[in-house]
């Protein structure tokens, strides 16, 4: 799974799906490299988040090809554990195992899939809790912390299996605005520190301010893509309708 | 016993008889227990085949009243040459009659974990039995803790149906009693009180259980079909 | 009005009890009611074939099982379906 620094880390070609009879994808094509991170923006029903599910195969592309890794995601015969190793995602709506503690969801899936004797695991636990500050809450349960502090938690998590791509699916959606800053904080040092990430959010300013590229989709297709100050001068209709109105 | 009168050695049997009560409970309990969690998993297995056939027999066995799976075993077991104690019969059909309901409860709390927990380990690269070991029937075994102790109310009352092939626990008991005594009211309100002093306990900790562990339930917690 | 709503909510619960009472009610047998596992009973010492008597009782209470679960559904299809299709829950 070595990349030069060339070829894209995730890569979609004209990839289609579809919901029954409502096709959500009609053809989105984008290429991520090493180390960029990049925002994708839309209104609700613009396919964003089916498109990041489709990159970790939590969906079923029906035509179109997806490259992540190396590895060919829409290929059936694919190796989905090698996959879901290196790819790490986290959710709207976190996730974390209630009935374990902190460190024990962390260290859950090191343990079972890289068959980490548990010291080593637990040393993992601590760096990544360290790293999204929440280093004293290693035996405490998931019900006891704030929705912050349980999504950073979540993405310690994802952290741990040291993954090569993370996905963000509207990580800071279901939380308090206050709580939101905590998380974007983590979200940013994680890109500082040259990890190649893939976020579906709403924060607009954040977007801007932290992504190499953003991605604008509409109706199923990608609409307009830039760099971060794209924002400030958008080129289609859509996009200055979406800027202005919010969702 | 030539005093016509209930005496010690009446009551003495009477505990007896609950004994042996609680007896064939623990086993229908243990036994419907393994047998149920198979059921569970078979019901939920990702072949076609082994859901449906288990889909069948869990219809089959909740749609028979269990006095006549207890006649079936009773009898069955004779046609097949095997002279065995009534507690064996009784202990079979028990079993059957409880895996089929058990194993649907438990399939329940297994469904009522929700999606996400599934979906967050696979995106762990945890392989489908490992989702299951260390992440859903840990939930599942929470949330299905109430109704199976709920479950185990009914239990210990559907085996006054052993008295009926002859095996002597509670109910066949008291009626040995009353054939000597002659006196039913009194006989039957012991029985009673006994039963509800099995089953009052259990009935209290399922309560317990189910507002203790209200954490993971924001799904519905399923009940028994008649807790 | 709440009971309606609350009525449709409980009725596939309220199905499956009646269903499992219908099958409690072999135990009366016991104190002489003639239904039919007494009458299984009594073909049985008759004809001393239990085994036979007591498989076509169990698909007897079978089959009435499935049609009473069917039964209660249909009615219940009809009786609170129209509602929800008006659209009205007074």
């Amino acid at each position: 799974m070595k990349q030069e620094n060339m070829t894209p880390v995730v890569e979609l070609k004209d990839v289609h799906k579809r919901f029954g009879s409502n096709q959500v994808l009609k053809g989105v094509s984008f290429a991520i490299p090493k180390g960029q991170v990049v925002a994708i923006i839309g209104k609700s029903g613009s396919g964003k988040s089916t498109a990041l599910r489709c990159i970790d195969r939590l969906e079923i592309i029906d035509s179109g090809t997806i490259q992540v890794c190396g590895h060919a995601v829409h290929d059936p015969a694919i190796d989905l554990r090698q996959l879901r190793q290196d790819v790490g995602i986290v959710f709207q709506s976190y996730n974390l195992f209630p009935h374990l503690t902190v460190e024990q969801n962390i260290t859950l899936a090191p343990k079972a899939v890289k068959n980490m004797p548990t010291p080593q695991a637990r040393e993992i636990a601590a760096r990544t809790l360290k790293q999204v500050g929440l280093a004293d809450k290693a035996q405490a349960y998931p019900e006891q912390l704030s929705g912050g502090q349980q999504q950073r938690v979540a993405i310690a998590r994802s952290l741990a299996m040291e993954p090569q791509v993370m996905l963000f699916d509207e990580v800071t959606s279901a939380l308090d605005p206050q709580l939101t800053g905590e998380v974007l904080r983590v979200i940013e040092a994680l890109a500082e520190g040259g990890m190649t990430m893939v976020l579906v959010t709403h924060e607009m300013e954040f977007a801007a301010r932290v992504a190499d590229t953003i991605i604008y989709m509409h109706e199923g297709k990608v609409w307009e893509t830039g760099p971060g100050d794209m924002l400030k001068n958008p080129q289609t209709a859509e996009l200055r309708d979406f800027l202005s109105h919010g969702l | 016993m030539i005093d016509g009168g209930l005496n010690a050695y009446h009551l003495q049997y009477l505990l007896w008889g609950a004994l042996w009560t609680i007896g064939l409970s623990l086993i229908a309990f243990i036994g419907g227990g393994l047998a149920g969690g198979v059921i569970a998993l078979c019901r939920i297995s990702p072949i076609k085949a082994v859901r449906w056939a288990t889909i069948a027999w869990i219809q089959l066995i909740q749609g028979t009243p269990l006095l006549v799976v207890l006649f079936l075993c009773y009898f069955g077991l004779s046609i097949m040459g095997l002279e065995l104690p009534g507690i064996v019969a009784a202990s079979i059909a028990m079993v059957v009659y409880v895996s089929a309901y058990l194993g649907e409860i438990w399939r329940g709390c297994i469904e009522s974990v929700p999606r996400t927990q599934w979906e967050a380990a696979e995106c762990l690269a945890l392989s489908r039995t490992q989702r299951m070991r260390l992440v859903v029937l840990p939930q599942a075994v929470r949330i299905g803790t109430p109704p199976t102790v709920g479950f185990m109310v009914q239990i210990v009352k559907n085996t006054s149906l052993a008295s009926i092939i002859g095996f002597i626990e509670l109910v066949r008991a008291g009626q040995l009693i009353n054939n000597s005594i002659f006196q039913p009211f009194l006989v039957y309100l012991l029985i009673a009180i006994l039963y509800f002093a099995i089953c009052f306990p259990l009935s209290l900790w399922s309560r317990k259980l189910e507002q203790r562990l209200q954490f993971g339930s924001r799904a519905a917690t399923p009940s028994a079909n008649a807790t | 009005m709440v009971i309606r709503p609350a009525m449709e909510k409980v009725y596939p619960a309220l199905t499956s009890q009646f269903v499992l009472l219908m099958l409690a009610s072999s135990i009366t047998s016991q104190i002489s009611v003639e239904e039919l596992t007494a009458v299984a009973a009594r073909v049985q010492s008759e004809t001393f074939r239990p085994f036979e008597a007591y498989i076509v009782v169990a698909v007897a209470y079978l089959a009435l099982s499935l049609l009473m679960r069917a039964g209660l559904w249909l009615f219940g299809q009809m009786v609170f379906t129209r509602q929800r299709k008006l659209g009205s829950t007074k």
